[in-house]
């Protein structure tokens, strides 16, 4: 192969329009977390305190971090680069750089693996609400029994998971895989544009019937609200002594939670934009679509996901029921809610999971796959512009690679939290911060800010200049010291797990398999970029300038 | 519904009973005010910087 069997930039692909790219990127952006891990993570990290954290987090990394990956993808799109490896290297001169950018191709694989998965349950409880299979099944119990939780599978006791759970997995990645072959404008772009205001429909529905449920024992659902709104817990972000009080949880660790679910919200940090990005034309603007994506996850965010999950549970079973709900990782989606259906009579049924609960893991499944698809772009595309392979064939390696690292994933208790854990936690901050330091200071501020500039609708106020520079990375700087001091450490050396729990026998098997397939996965694409530097695919942007676009 | 809670072994505590109050309500307000007006803002710049719906590929 030469290099002249790789797609030049001409023939690359392209968004078939604006609103269809604010749309994917949107897509890309509100997920799972804005219904799932945002109310989670507020309710377990200072409630009202996390909040002040939160949009704090929001200004001084979101938003600047928004940026600069859009800007890092435009430039790196303009050079015939899809991916990381090769936008990397349009920005330095520097080799390894290419090798440090194989991050973000694997990041976004690692957290797609387990992420389908969890988004088939979506659309397994979707469809089993709409022909009443939950309806009057004890929640708990169903979810243990659908997950195959407790092992025996396949007559392993070792083994969890079953033929249910496989059966809705397998037609989830099905669909995935035929969006992604599909390409861009006629795949990705069309699901955007279809399932976003499918979405926010659901979302508004269920909102709608959350803010009008009846008190229940003197609790509403505007009560339940002010789990993320009172104002007199925002002393413990500076008060120790007072989060441990009430929360249980150190300031620091209310303030790494907070900026944690910034990184997971906005997708930042993960390699996905940069990959959307790049198919945006060089002088095309990005500062002004960048900000609507950000706009459209913290409205579907804050102001959606806040009202529906705490408000709902917290009407039902109070704050010691919300406190339990989302204490465990899908608890609240997938055992508190339906059991909160299953109270509220609706059009005349005494229960209301059949048309909430389809609602309910209906916008979950949408906000899931327009995720999932982004999450999978980066490994398509770098095996179309770096190893040149057709779209077809690269989807189909991208689905033989998730099918065979999912299956510990689903077979094996801990390798889930594990991923996630490195991947899409910690893994996002560090490589965010790899992101600002290339683009702020070796690429250079001035260069980095009218590069973000370029073809601009909006002039961002030059205090984000100062901010991005700055206080982005010395944050992030902060954010990895003491995340690796307090809670990486802990759980690199098996004495704490993810969640903070001692690990099991089983769940320590789990997290060796979890992090042999995340260093087999890196290896795998370090070898790649080497192979593809050696073909000569990276000499076009190995000299370049930082002043240089064409 | 009580029934909810006892099925999930669980029994609301008073003294974790969240409070809103005016502060409440004006951080909720001015943070959904906010976003609000930057989603309406940014749309509405997006679709007038682009009245044609806007392709942004020539071919």
């Amino acid at each position: 192969m030469t290099t002249t069997d790789y797609a030049p930039p001409e023939e690359r692909e392209r968004w078939g329009s604006r609103i269809g790219l604010i749309l994917a990127m949107a897509g890309n952006a509100v997920g799972l977390g804005n219904f799932l891990r945002f109310p989670n993570q507020a309710a377990q990290n200072g409630q009202g305190a996390f909040m002040v954290a939160y949009f704090i987090s929001l200004l001084l990394l979101g938003i600047p971090l928004m940026w600069m990956e859009w800007g890092i993808g435009r430039r790196g799109g303009h050079f015939g680069f899809s991916t990381c490896p090769g936008m990397f290297q349009s920005l330095t001169r520097a080799k390894w750089v290419k090798f440090a950018g194989a991050i973000g191709v694997v990041m976004p694989l690692l957290i797609v693996i387990y992420y389908v998965y969890i988004e088939s349950w979506t659309l397994g409880y979707a469809v089993q609400s709409a022909t009443g299979v939950l309806t009057g099944d004890d929640p708990a119990a169903h979810f243990k029994r659908y997950l195959g939780d407790g092992g025996g599978f396949l007559g392993f006791e070792s083994l969890q998971g079953s033929w249910e759970a496989y059966g809705f997995f397998g037609i989830t990645i099905a669909v995935n895989l035929w969006v992604l072959s599909r390409g861009l404008s006629k795949g990705i772009e069309v699901i955007a544009k279809i399932g976003m205001p499918i979405l926010l429909l659901c979302a508004v529905a269920l909102v709608a019937r959350v803010l009008s449920l009846p008190d229940v024992d003197g609790r509403t659902a505007l009560d339940g609200l002010a789990i993320y709104w009172d104002p007199s817990q925002w002393k413990a972000l500076f008060d120790n002594a007072l989060a441990e009080d009430l929360f249980g949880r150190t300031s620091a660790i209310i303030w790494l939670a907070a900026a944690g679910q910034i990184f997971f919200t906005l997708s930042v940090g993960s390699g996905a934009i940069n990959t959307y990005a790049s198919y945006v034309k060089r002088d095309e603007d990005v500062a002004l679509t960048g900000l609507a994506t950000v706009s459209t996850n913290e409205f579907c965010e804050v102001i959606l996901g806040g009202t529906l999950a705490i408000p709902a549970a917290y009407v039902f079973t109070g704050m010691s029921g919300v406190m339990e709900g989302s204490g465990s990782n899908m608890g609240l989606a997938f055992i508190t809610m339906p059991d909160v259906f299953e109270q509220i009579p609706l059009f005349g049924q005494a229960s209301g999971v059949a048309i909430l609960g389809t609602l309910w893991f209906g916008l979950l499944f949408v906000a899931g796959i327009t995720s999932s698809l982004a999450l999978s772009q980066p490994t398509m595309a770098f095996f179309q512009d770096t190893m040149g392979l057709t779209r077809r064939k690269s989807a189909m390696v991208v689905g033989a690679i998730i099918l065979i690292f999912v299956q510990p994933v689903i077979l094996m208790e801990g390798v889930l939290d594990e991923i996630d854990y490195w991947a899409g936690t910690f893994g996002l901050v560090f490589f965010s911060t790899i992101e600002v330091i290339l683009f702020m200071w070796v690429f250079g501020a001035g260069n980095a800010w009218k590069e973000i500039h370029l073809g601009s609708d909006i002039r961002i106020p030059r205090i984000f200049k100062f901010i991005m520079t700055w206080v982005t990375p010395i944050v992030l700087l902060l954010m990895l010291y003491t995340w690796g001091k307090d809670v990486a450490l802990e759980v690199l050396q098996f004495r704490d797990n993810p969640n903070g729990d001692p690990y099991t026998e089983a769940g320590k098997v789990g997290a060796y398999v979890g992090r042999t397939l995340m260093i087999t996965l890196f290896a795998f694409f370090v070898v790649m970029v080497g192979v593809a530097a050696r073909r000569g695919r990276f000499k076009r942007v190995e000299h370049l300038q930082p002043e240089d676009s064409a | 519904m009580n029934d909810l809670a006892s099925t999930l072994g669980l029994q609301a505590a008073a003294d974790l009973t969240p409070v809103m109050g005016l502060g409440g309500w004006l951080f909720m307000g001015l943070a959904w005010l906010a976003v609000t007006i930057l989603l309406v803002w940014s749309y509405v710049r997006v679709l007038s910087g682009s009245a044609d719906g806007s392709d942004t590929d020539p071919s």
